[in-house]
């Protein structure tokens, strides 16, 4: 199994990225992963690539981070421009039990889905 | 709150209950009175039209005998007039200050209905020196007077009829005199109803002021009272709601918070069950294991957090000095803590608080401290202060550790709030330190710089 696909996993928890990371790379094949504590470095990352941006990134992102959380990552990454949202497909990935997160994320038109921890792959595979 | 309706004290609240009371009760008094004088001038009134009527029958039946000198005719005047002189006798029984009685029996002969006689011995009473009443009763004495000479005429005319000596130029003189009776008593008989009834007009008249204004007071105070509460309502209702939403939050962010480690076991577990590499595997253990001591750890916050808001103030005996080497002691197995030194520097141990408690405060700084040591130091450092001021006790706990950011220094109290660092702590330690220090009415705060250390500064009374 191998994807064209680069990752951006955007996750405070280390363990978690640590997991996420790891099943993208066995379950799925995937070979360029990238890692975020929060949503401002994740927005730094998305930058500093510039012209280096690949054809199809795949963001997953969790809800509940310190200084910039998934919610407001999704606020900011709404100024970016055009190209860079179209290549991009948003995914959140938390443990949130909260309906109005629930919510939240189900309305957001840059998210596709709200999936719950740890990263069902199959099914991720089946939106990308 | 609202500060508009935070003024309505309890204290207000009551005054406006009592001008309530106060409005209804002097509503009740001045009807009840208003009643009692209006049925005494109604009863003077109809007292006045008996004798007008008594007399003025009495004159007839006194001209009728001048003209037939036939006896009945004069019997019948004396029986009209006895309804004039029962009055009369009245009247002088009052103003003498006689037994009711003796008054009674002259209303009665004056025509006047048992059931009226109360209320014209109450109206005579309590109103003869007032000025409508003085002026009707000088009308009557008058009147009486009148009604005297009347008699007197009759009888000096009877006893002429009975000797036959009556003459025609008597008979006119007579005829004369009684017409001037009948008109006298006729003007002062007027005046009598129309002095006790602009008396009762007047009463009406106040009365129904004062009936506006204390209804209106009424109406006023009431609707005051049932805003007051209205509103108390809306703020208990909004307090609740509050109250509400808070608890919705905290389950969320606990619930959250207690599954957030069970989806990172999870993960582990589905990496480590592909994973041939021992090491690796052991690796993903040891994360476990990680993992689970923090869910641990914000279990027993959430216990300590129950436990504070719950449980009762139990002050007795802490021997500061003991308490913190049992923190010290619990704590000197956490990573990197046998690097630390601690030191104490406590001038006044002993404290008259909530044993429990402090050390709840102290668990969670002392552990804070060593948790956010900063390994690029050559020397770590706590240093443990406690010295008594202003009558309080002051306890200072001091690290040169990570240090916090300035903007954080509000914030760390807060319920939740975790600065972002690599320990992910679950936002409850701080904040139960804070709700403890203040259930045991201190105070605590923080001076810290980033990447110099801080220092937690608790006060707490000394009593």
């Amino acid at each position: 199994m191998k994807t064209d696909h680069k990752f951006l996993i955007i996750d405070d928890n280390e363990v978690d990225q640590l997991v996420t990371q790891q099943l993208l790379k066995k379950d799925l094949g995937a070979v360029d992963v990238a890692q975020a504590g929060n949503g401002i470095e994740a927005m730094q990352w998305i930058r500093d690539q510039k012209s280096n941006l690949p054809d199809s990134l795949v963001i997953l992102l969790d809800v509940r981070m310190p200084l910039m959380d998934g919610f407001q990552f999704l606020d900011a990454f709404e100024s970016l421009n055009e190209d860079v949202k179209k290549m991009t497909k948003i995914i959140m990935l938390s443990s949130t039990l909260d309906p109005r997160d629930i919510e939240q994320a189900e309305a957001h038109k840059n998210v596709i889905q709200l999936f719950s921890k740890p990263l069902p792959v199959k099914e991720l595979q089946a939106l990308i | 709150m609202n500060p508009k309706i935070s003024s309505f004290t309890p204290r207000n609240v009551l005054v406006l209950i009592g001008v309530i009371f106060f409005a209804s009760a002097v509503l009740i008094v001045i009807n009840y009175y208003t009643i009692l004088i209006t049925s005494g001038v109604r009863a003077y009134i109809n007292g006045e039209s008996q004798y007008s009527k008594g007399q003025k029958d009495a004159s007839r039946n006194l001209l009728l005998y001048l003209d037939t000198r036939d006896t009945l005719y004069f019997n019948c005047f004396r029986k009209e007039l006895r309804v004039n002189i029962g009055d009369s006798i009245a009247r002088v029984g009052l103003s003498a200050g006689a037994d009711d009685s003796v008054v009674r029996a002259g209303f009665t002969a004056g025509r006047n209905h048992p059931d009226d006689h109360n209320a014209l011995i109450w109206l005579f009473k309590n109103f003869r020196n007032i000025s409508f009443m003085k002026r009707a009763i000088q009308l009557w004495k008058e009147a009486d007077y009148i009604i005297l000479q009347e008699y007197r005429l009759a009888e000096e005319a009877h006893h002429k009829i009975l000797r036959g000596q009556l003459t025609a130029a008597d008979k006119a003189q007579y005829v004369v005199k009684i017409t001037g009776f009948t008109t006298g008593l006729t003007i002062r008989e007027r005046e009598f109803t129309g002095v006790l009834g602009a008396a009762a007009r007047t009463v009406n008249y106040w009365l129904f002021i004062t009936n506006v204004i204390m209804t209106l007071l009424i109406i006023g105070s009431a609707s005051g009272y049932a805003l007051v509460m209205i509103q108390r309502l809306r703020e208990k209702n909004a307090d609740l709601s509050r109250t509400n939403t808070e608890l919705d939050k905290f389950v969320y962010s606990a619930s959250h918070d207690l599954r957030a480690p069970i989806s990172s076991l999870s993960g582990l577990i589905e990496i480590a069950m592909v994973e041939n590499d021992v090491n690796q595997i052991k690796s993903y253990l040891a994360l476990m294991k990680t993992t689970l001591g923090k869910q641990d750890e914000f279990i027993r916050e959430i216990i300590d957090f129950s436990r504070n808001k719950r449980t009762i103030i139990h002050r007795k005996e802490v021997n500061l000095d003991t308490l913190f080497d049992q923190v010290i002691a619990r704590h000197q197995y956490m990573p990197g803590a046998h690097d630390i030194i601690i030191r104490k520097e406590i001038t006044d141990p002993i404290l008259w608080s909530d044993g429990l408690r402090l050390e709840i405060v102290m668990n969670n700084i002392i552990s804070n401290a060593i948790k956010y040591h900063d390994r690029s130091k050559e020397e770590k450092y706590i240093l443990i202060k406690s010295y008594r001021k202003n009558g309080m006790h002051v306890i200072e706990i001091a690290d040169n550790g990570q240090g916090i950011r300035k903007e954080f220094h509000e914030k760390i109290f807060d319920m939740f709030f975790v600065t972002p660092n690599n320990q992910k702590g679950s936002g409850l330690g701080l904040y139960i330190t804070r709700e403890t220090v203040s259930r045991l009415k201190g105070s605590i705060r923080v001076e810290s710089e980033s990447r110099a250390g801080s220092n937690f500064i608790i006060n707490i009374p000394a009593v």
